[in-house]
């Protein structure tokens, strides 16, 4: 099964996991989840939409990580979840 | 003039999102020996993600790549098109590889439309480099030099002693040709983190043979560096009243005595020269009078 990971569980880092299904699920696991749950969900939304990803679990394992973090590491998992 | 620059791993969140905060003179954004292989490509993404804004920061922002001959140069050189990165620190070079590399860099900067002009530090750690230092610090758009302690005792096949007494001779060679091409002399970090008084020690003797700055790994290593490079209070008065005191005289006269010494032209500039390094280190301190 095709899957890719990125980032780390240290503080300030969020950990990415993609792994190929047959649709499209996404789980956040965050100390903030109730504050930001939407906007996390919406970055997650628009980096899977801009690689054109659709049929993926995503796992966010969030330590505090800021929006341009959770950007990278999105970047960063996608990128080798499609070279994989 | 850079005294105290830090490396922030760039694959470290914490540190990279904070690189503002830090008062050092420069940080610099380490994509080559603190990051893994595996893990080039994450370094490069979060830098990509936090140095988007073109917003002047109040220190420098230095990038060291990975050596020319490594395969993750080329990937590396996609970071130029950030409005920040305009320094990069080029690591185990000699004037060979030097010059190898900013010509890359010249023609991926030309070929992607980049117009801006960089400036490079190459990192002296190896004999050869040590060797060649002259060469590169004559190089066009070199503003420093940097020594990197670690890999040069390594190159040489020797060990680090507490007294520094093996880069005695690099650390002279590093200053006087420094001094002489008008470009900063940069002291390898000081590994330790947790031996202040060595930290202290190290950068003293590295400021009494004439080197300009230091870099370090931890943060808390800055105010020590600064301090030890910064003049003092006395050094600073002393410059402002030479200065005051030759400037209140015929310009003709060659010589004149100052608090019963001798000063010469060459002490005017000396002050003049310290004075002027406070004004643009520290501008926020010294805004009047000097």
């Amino acid at each position: 099964m095709k899957q890719a990971k990125a980032g780390s569980l240290n503080s300030c880092d969020v950990l990415v996991w993609i792994v190929e299904a047959n649709e499209k699920k996404i789980v956040i696991e965050s100390p903030v989840l109730n504050y930001f749950e939407r906007d996390m969900l919406e970055t997650i939304h628009e980096a899977l939409k801009t690689y054109h990803l659709d049929k993926v679990h995503v796992k966010v394992v969030d330590q505090g990580a800021l929006d341009a973090t959770l950007k990278a590491r999105l970047k960063t998992a996608i990128r080798r979840y499609t070279h994989a | 003039m850079r005294k105290s620059l830090l490396f922030i791993p760039a694959n470290l969140p914490s540190m990279v999102q904070n690189y503002e905060v830090f008062d050092a003179d420069a940080v610099i954004f380490d994509l080559e020996d603190s990051i893994v292989n595996q893990e080039k490509d994450a370094a490069r993404d979060l830098l990509e993600s936090w140095l988007t804004s073109d917003e002047p920061t109040r220190g420098e922002v230095i990038l060291r790549i990975n050596p020319i001959q490594s395969p993750f140069f080329q990937e590396d050189l996609k970071l130029l098109k950030l409005p920040k990165i305009t320094t990069l620190m080029i690591p185990k070079v000699n004037q060979e590889l030097l010059m190898k590399t900013i010509s890359a860099v010249r023609e991926y900067a030309n070929h992607h439309q980049i117009q801006k002009t960089f400036s490079f530090i190459p990192i002296v750690e190896t004999a050869k480099g040590v060797l060649d230092m002259e060469a590169m610090a004559k190089t066009p758009h070199v503003t420093a030099l940097l020594l990197g302690a670690e890999d040069l005792v390594s190159d040489m096949n020797i060990l680090r002693s507490k007294d520094g007494k093996e880069l005695l001779f690099v650390r002279s060679k590093m200053a006087l040709v420094a001094h002489a091409y008008n470009i900063d002399a940069i002291d390898t970090p000081y590994l330790n983190i947790h031996d202040e008084e060595g930290l202290i020690r190290e950068t003293r003797m590295a400021r009494d043979l004439g080197m300009t700055g230091k870099a370090c790994i931890h943060p808390n290593d800055i105010s020590a560096i600064a301090q030890i490079f910064f003049p003092t209070q006395q050094e600073i008065d002393e410059a402002d009243r030479i200065v005051r005191a030759c400037e209140s005289v015929d310009p003709e006269v060659g010589v004149m005595t100052f608090d019963g010494k001798m000063i010469d032209i060459t002490i005017y500039h000396r002050a003049k020269k310290l004075l002027s390094q406070i004004k643009h280190v520290r501008r926020d301190l010294y805004e009047t009078g000097l």
